[in-house]
């Protein structure tokens, strides 16, 4: 039996969302709304995945003139190929933004 | 939100931003942009997870980790000097001239540690400390073998032991960090 990668659940949450529309660019906020998953958890969680090459992100501006541009984050055929061994099954619910994280 | 809490939690923001280890800054001015497209609402949870963010990734930083060992060092040859200074303060009021200047040489040493700690690194604690802990461990050999048991002979028995002791964990941080500080430094 295939070992199966050794991720936390708020990981494979990401990764699913991220999974879902592999092609779009997501924004941060985005991705704690569509998770639970509260920024003091996904932010380290997103520089994790980057810095194993799982993530590649971008400036992208702003439609709006006085905001300024937005991060955005898409997964990379690694990170997709990481993505696709998670079974839905394992990230039973979705929101894990109420723990000590904030 | 009002106008004074907005800039109060953009503020916060910011401070996540210089809390944030050098490497990781691209990141919290990710945060920080994103901060204005957050509804007013949750704005303050997502500031409390920046903070927090901030602070997680500054304390794991090979720069931090690399730190606390070395202040240790320094601090507690601090410490332990200013504890040998007040002791032979103690010694000097009793005439006792030989444990006067043990404790005064003691805390010297310390100080000189210290110093070559904070200005080179592990390798001058481990260089200075390595010859200090073969002589101060002669010296105890020779009064425990050499000489009766006297009140005398065991205070100077301890004092040499409780440096030893000091020397020997300075010794150990400073190895341990010091073989360690490559791998941290390759993490980033």
């Amino acid at each position: 039996m295939p070992r199966r990668p050794n991720i936390s659940r708020q990981t494979r949450t990401a990764l699913l969302a991220l999974l879902e529309r592999p092609q779009d660019w997501r924004y941060g906020y985005e991705l704690m709304e569509l998770t639970g998953i509260a920024s003091g958890t996904l932010y380290p969680m997103l520089i994790r995945l980057c810095d194993q090459g799982n993530l590649e992100t971008r400036w992208v501006p702003s439609p709006h003139e006085s905001r300024p541009p937005r991060h955005a984050y898409r997964l990379t055929p690694s990170g997709m190929a990481l993505a696709r061994t998670i079974e839905p099954d394992d990230v039973h619910t979705a929101n894990h933004g109420k723990g000590f994280a904030l | 939100m009002t106008p004074k809490r907005n800039s109060l939690a953009r503020a916060c923001v910011v401070l996540a931003f210089k809390i944030a280890p050098p490497v990781r800054r691209s990141w919290f001015a990710a945060m920080a942009a994103e901060f204005d497209h957050i509804p007013e609402a949750a704005r303050w949870r997502f500031v409390a997870g920046c903070l927090f963010a901030a602070v997680t990734e500054r304390v794991i930083s090979p720069a931090f980790l690399h730190a606390v060992p070395r202040s240790v060092l320094v601090g507690g040859a601090m410490v332990w000097a200013a504890l040998n200074i007040r002791f032979a303060g103690r010694m000097s009021v009793t005439d006792t001239f030989v444990l006067e200047v043990f404790g005064y040489g003691t805390a010297l040493l310390f100080v000189v540690g210290a110093i070559a700690t904070a200005r080179f690194g592990y390798r001058a604690t481990i260089n200075l400390a390595a010859p200090l802990i073969a002589v101060l461990t002669m010296a105890a050999a020779m009064i425990w073998l050499g000489s009766a048991s006297t009140p005398m002979s065991n205070l100077y028995l301890a004092l040499i032991v409780e440096d030893l002791v000091i020397l020997i964990f300075a010794l150990a941080l400073a190895g341990s960090a010091a073989r360690l500080a490559p791998f941290r430094q390759g993490l980033n």
